[in-house]
């Protein structure tokens, strides 16, 4: 099973076809909300795993559960993928996601149904005068 | 008309440079050091070259195989995949495995080394995108009412997936 390296949360992605780096941009960790409902258009949750023996020729299945403030549910999405490579990344977008309350907005990454990380994002409510 | 950082790699005089050497794993090697590849990756990074023009003069040289003949262009085709091998792009990805897949006579060293490029790739990292559109409020869309639904998506049809998906994914209500 592949070794996980690192899960995070951002606003955008990009990776350079050039020298396929990957850039984060924005990484998320707090939303100021003056007004609720609140509709998030766009996120990414990206993820990096390393290749260990016996991978190869293997299917794996990431899970992404995404927990928002004030629903009982998590949202769960999955993503199948092979260690055809020394290192992959997984990146799940996520477009319009409706924030209804504060809390927190919780992502919780899984590999074959085993918990690896997550990244917890607070959602603040704050007085539009703040802003 | 074919770039001339490609066109030469038709030349006799490339062919002969490499078609001595009988191991694929040295003739990459030595393919890799080159000035002609060297010269194709350039003009592919800064963009002299797309990737398109590599599949139309792929897609000529192919027009010159004939089936019990030795196909004349093996060398071009072998400093393709060698140009290529370092590119995470899904061009690269179909060109160097679909050469390296193939078993037909007519091709000498360009699908062994097409192999090589192959294991050398997995030092890349790779790369897998999905995209899903999420609602956690009743939505309506085509008369149904949808209570929760995650709909994957591309990024360039967007619009054209999300009503296609309504009803494999959703939940109608």
């Amino acid at each position: 099973m592949p070794s996980f390296e690192y899960f995070l949360v951002a606003e955008s992605a990009s990776i350079d076809q050039l020298s396929n780096r990957i850039s984060l941009f924005h990484v998320l960790e707090e939303f100021k909300i003056p007004e609720f409902p609140f509709n998030i258009h766009k996120l990414v949750a990206v993820s990096s795993w390393n290749w260990e023996e016996g991978d190869d020729e293997v299917d794996f299945q990431s899970m992404v559960s995404v927990s928002v403030p004030g629903k009982e549910e998590p949202t769960i999405v999955t993503t199948n993928f092979q260690m055809d490579c020394e290192r992959r990344r997984v990146l799940n977008y996520f477009f319009d996601l409706d924030l209804e309350c504060p809390g927190e907005l919780k992502f919780e990454l899984l590999l074959n149904g085993e918990s690896q990380a997550h990244h917890v994002v607070s959602v603040k409510e704050i007085d539009s005068a703040e802003l | 008309m074919t770039p001339k950082v490609l066109e030469h790699l038709k030349t006799d005089e490339f062919a002969v440079k490499f078609g001595f050497i009988s191991n694929p794993a040295a003739v990459r090697r030595l393919l890799l050091k080159s000035n002609e590849i060297a010269d194709v990756r350039r003009a592919l990074n800064q963009g002299e070259i797309s990737e398109g023009s590599v599949r139309t003069f792929v897609n000529d040289l192919v027009k010159d195989f004939r089936s019990g003949e030795h196909f004349p262009h093996d060398s071009a085709l072998s400093a393709i995949a060698v140009s290529l091998e370092y590119r995470a792009t899904p061009f690269a990805d179909e060109f160097i495995n679909d050469l390296a897949s193939l078993r037909i006579a007519e091709l000498g060293h360009s699908v062994h080394i097409a192999r090589e490029c192959k294991k050398n790739r997995k030092h890349l990292s790779r790369t897998t995108t999905k995209y899903f559109i999420l609602k956690s409020k009743p939505f309506e869309k085509n008369g149904l009412r949808f209570e929760e639904f995650i709909v994957p998506s591309n990024p360039g049809t967007l619009t054209k997936n999300y009503v296609v998906n309504d009803y494999q994914f959703g939940k109608a209500a």
